[in-house]
Parts: C-alpha cells; structure tokens; sequence
C-alpha cells in the first residue's frame, strides 16, 4: 500500500506523460487524491488501470529501487494493478529501465507467468536487458518497431539459439545475428525504445568511446 | 471491510467553545445550558482583515487603487463601500464592501488590497448547544458535553468554526466565483460537486464560514497546510474532482437548513446540535463482513457516491480492466453492478 506521504509528493504531470491516452493534470491529481482516500482501489475499466499504472511507475522512481547484486525489489502494491504477472513484470522493468539481458528465475512450473509470481512473495526478481528484433525459429518470426517494450515467454529447452535481423540503422541491415539462450532463461524482455546516451564533452574521448562502439558492432570505422 | 458513517448521531460530544484570553467565563462547571445562554464575554484583540479589492472587481492589481473609494486611516463599518468597478450606464456594475468594522489601515497599490483593522469589541458568546458545561479552562476554553448530528466528510481543511447552515440551489453544482454571494456572509455552505479556487477565494473574503461539498481538485486541498488556517472550513464529503454529495446524506441533512452548526475541517466533520438524542448510532454492532442486504458505499471511479445494498458475493469476477478480483453485486437507486470488494465500504 503506498503511503500518503508518497502519494503527496508524485508529480501529476510526470504521471500524465506516462498515461497512453489524453488525461487533464486534473484528473490524474484527483485520482492521485482518491487514491490516497482509498489505498485499496482495484482499477474496474482500463482507463483507471492505465492510470494506476502510470502513478505506480512513477511511485517505483521515486522510491529510488537500488540495484544490488541485480537484483530489484517487485513492489508489493504493483500485484492488485496488473491483470497477469506478465503486465506486472512489464510495468516493473518499464519502470526501471534495467539495461541488460533479463535472466528470469526458472519456477518448479518452467512457466513465465509462474515464475514472476513466485519471484513476488520473497520480493525478488533478477536482471534485466534490451535488444532489437528477433525470430526465435524460422516458422515463428516476431518484427518489433521502435518505441515498444515487449515481454515474451521462451519454450523450456536445453539451449535456443534466437536470430536477431536488423532492419535499419546499421552496416549489418539484412544479416542474421544468432545469440545463444541457455535453458535458464525463460523469457526475453524486447526494448526498442529510445534512450539518451551522455558522451563527454572532450572531442577526443567522445571519438576513443564512439570508436570502440562501432568496433565492437563490428561497423566499418574510419580513424579520421 | 472498512466501516463508514456519512451521519452519525452521538448523545454526548465535547463541544469547546472558545473565549481566547481576557475573557470571562458567565456559566460554571456542571451548569446545563441552551443554545442561547450567554456562556461568556470575550474581548478579541484587534487583528487585521485583507480585502482583495482586485480579484473581488477581477482588474489588474496595479489599477485597483483607483476604483477604491476610502483612504488610509478612515473609520469603516461593516456593509460599507470600500470600492467600486463602474461599468456603461450603471450597469452591471460591480462592489466591494467591508465586512468588519475597522480602520483602514493601509492600501497596498501594488497587490490591489487594502488592509482593515479591525476593533476591539466586546462580544457575548452564545452556547450554541443543548448540553452540560464540564470544563473551563484558564485559556478561556469552555467544555460542553452536548447532542449532535455528525456529519463526517472524507476531507478537509482549517479549524472549528460555526455559523448557521445554507444550503445550495443545485447539489450538481460546480461551486464558482459567481456563485457565492454576498448574503452568504456567515454561513456553512451545503452543496455543490466541486469547489474551485476562486471560489474559496471569494467566500473569505465576503466571509464565508465553511464549505461542504462533494469534492474538490486535489491540487486546491494541497494548497492549504492542515495544520494552519486560511479563515474558513471546508468538509469534502465524497473524494477529489466533481462528485456530488451523496444523494441520501444530502436529504438527510436537508432538515436542519438554516440551523446553527459548528464545522471542523480538521476533523472533517459537521455537527448540528440537537436538544435530544434518543439513540445513539451505534458503530460497535455494525457487522464486519460482507453479507446479503448490507449497505454499502463505493468508491470505484464510475460510481463514486453511490450507495446501495449487497445482493450477491462474488469470489472472483472478471472486470473490464483485465483484473479478476473477489466482487459484489450491489443494488444502487438506479441498477445492479458489480464491483470489487476493495472498492466499498460498509455504511451505517
């Protein structure tokens, strides 16, 4: 249950840019309001879902969740605002950008959605990541545009070898990147969204960082 | 299951009236009472009034001072013109008058208001209530143990305060700077779904004792510090953003239009004194748990305000939202609906 006090202090607006249709500042304080009149509120229609949603996203930031070891505290009060673990999930690791590949805790069940829920009681869940676009066999192919965060569930074998194919914006468009996925891994967190990179101000540094990218990627790099 | 009581009539409240310093109690301890005994004199010390004379005439602050027709260091009684905003041919024309008797003391040119000083007075206070006086204190507190009806709101702000209940034309209504009137000087205001800003603005002014209403924006209540007082009293009875009153609280409290009352936003609650009680409302044997014929309040979204009484427990019940959660079926004045559990409480 979130306290008053956090309520107090959310910021509506940083709620509203979260909100995927048009909602007033005042409609999303006064739910904040009621919200704080009435801790227990189980969203009935998708819009109040939707908001509750953007509210508790912006409530896990500012609680400032602290990365140890990888691994991140679930809120208790995400579980009676998500209709199954898989939205819980999404919104958790929506909410905490996490940057690197998502090694989901294998349940007795072998399931996705059974895991995040027996990750829950004990309040723990393990790493995240981010890739591009990917087919997980030739029958079976997933295109993701930009700007989306997807979960999906991988089936329980020995080993998988997913292909990524790049679409646009690189040297490789066209070419299929095999990555490997151990049996440990139960589902893959797909972020195509945008996210600001700072590089240093000093020219030299910038190109050294820059460089070492596009070597990386394996992306002709011209030294001048 | 949460308990709520919208009305609640209580045999014996603590009702303090306030005399403040250098004042002399008329009543001693045990002695009974009626609403119009005299129970003490008091001496107020002399404060200060602040009339807006540019938001009341809506000019910029920097002209107000030339529509004010009174200079610092006049004597002005109250119901007197302070300042008037002359539109064509007299009409519609727009004024401000004093509502404390005073000095006026300084007329601030940049922020278009003008400072009053009021004067010492002696005052006689009255009871109020049928009831015992059980304490007087030295700080000039008179304690009596009296008969209400409470009404007990979800919000509110600023200290106790009493005046004589006024209720709205219209419940529905969004309170705004037009619909409070000079008139309303005095008086606890009932009705109205939403109270805005410039309407509280405008009831401090004319001198407005208290508001209660359905709701208010959430970002307005934040405005005002619980703990301090910003000269009225507001009870929210429903939740934040537009809500009427609910429908059988607003009828019930329709009886007493025009009677004395004290409201208390701190404590978010309206009490009307009553000379009897003849049973109390008794909160301890209210069951706890859901079950059939209930009543029950919600707070879902869609219904909020709306009562009605328990017709079905559902365990699980799948709602629009995705969500399947333990639900009841309640039978509101109009239809049947369903909603979670979580999302009610039960009313008395």
């Amino acid at each position: 249950m979130w306290s008053n006090k956090e309520l107090e202090y959310l910021q509506p607006e940083s709620v509203q840019k979260r909100i995927p249709f048009a909602a007033s500042r005042a409609d999303v304080s006064n739910f904040i309001g009621n919200m704080s009149l009435n801790p227990n509120l189980i969203p009935t229609t998708l819009r109040s879902k939707y908001i509750l949603q953007a509210i508790t996203r912006e409530l896990i930031i500012s609680k400032k969740i602290k990365l140890t070891d990888k691994t991140v505290i679930i809120p208790e009060e995400i579980t009676s605002i998500c209709s199954s673990p898989k939205e819980m999930a999404l919104l958790t690791l929506d909410s905490l950008k996490l940057p690197d590949f998502c090694d989901l805790k294998q349940s007795e069940k072998s399931d996705i959605l059974a895991t995040l829920i027996q990750i829950h009681p004990s309040s723990r869940i393990v790493k995240g990541l981010g890739i591009i676009d990917f087919e997980l066999s030739e029958k079976q192919s997933i295109h993701f545009t930009s700007q989306q965060l997807i979960l999906i569930p991988v089936p329980q074998l020995n080993t998988l070898t997913i292909t990524i194919a790049l679409t646009q914006g690189d040297t490789r468009v066209g070419q299929r990147i095999p990555i490997k996925i151990p049996k440990s891994i139960l589902g893959l967190i797909i972020d195509t969204r945008d996210t600001d990179i700072l590089i240093n101000s000093q020219v030299a540094s910038a190109k050294e960082l820059v460089g070492s990218w596009m070597k990386s990627l394996d992306i002709v790099y011209n030294e001048g | 299951m949460n308990i709520f009581c919208p009305i609640q009539k209580i045999k014996l409240k603590n009702i303090t009236r306030q005399l403040g310093n250098n004042s002399q109690s008329l009543v001693s301890e045990n002695d009974f009472v009626t609403p119009a005994d005299l129970i003490g004199e008091k001496k107020p010390s002399a404060g200060f009034h602040i009339v807006n004379v540019a938001g009341l005439l809506k000019i910029p602050p920097s002209k107000a001072s030339s529509y004010i027709l009174r200079k610092e260091g006049e004597r002005i009684f109250k119901g007197e013109l302070l300042a008037e905003h002359k539109k064509m041919f007299n009409k519609d024309s727009e004024h401000v008058t004093a509502t404390v008797d005073g000095l006026i003391q300084q007329i601030n040119k940049n922020t278009g208001q003008i400072m009053i000083k009021m004067i010492k007075k002696q005052e006689f206070v009255p009871s109020g209530v049928w009831g015992q006086v059980t304490k007087i204190e030295p700080s000039g507190q008179i304690h009596i143990k009296a008969p209400v009806l409470q009404l007990n709101g979800k919000a509110g702000r600023g200290y106790e305060r009493e005046g004589t209940i006024k209720f709205l034309e219209n419940k529905h209504e969004i309170l705004r700077e037009y619909s409070i009137k000079e008139e309303y000087s005095g008086k606890i205001l009932i009705g109205g779904s939403l109270l805005t800003r410039e309407a509280i603005t405008k009831a401090v002014n004319i001198g407005v004792v208290g508001f209660v209403v359905g709701g208010i924006n959430y970002d307005d209540i934040l405005l005002i510090n619980p703990e301090s007082d910003i000269g009225i009293s507001i009870v929210v009875t429903e939740g934040y953003g537009a809500v009427q009153i609910n429908e059988s609280t607003y009828n019930k409290l329709q009886t007493y239009d025009n009677y004395f009352a004290f409201i208390n936003g701190k404590e978010q609650s309206l009490s009307i004194p009553l000379d009897k009680v003849e049973e109390e409302t008794d909160l301890q044997t209210v069951p706890k748990t859901l079950k059939h014929g209930i009543s029950v309040r919600i707070f879902t979204e869609e219904y909020i305000s709306s009562t009605g009484t328990v017709s079905e427990i559902i365990d699980g019940y799948s709602f629009p939202s995705g969500l399947i959660a333990p639900a009841v079926k309640i039978l509101t004045k109009n239809k049947e609906i369903v909603v979670p559990q979580s999302n009610i409480e039960i009313i008395v």
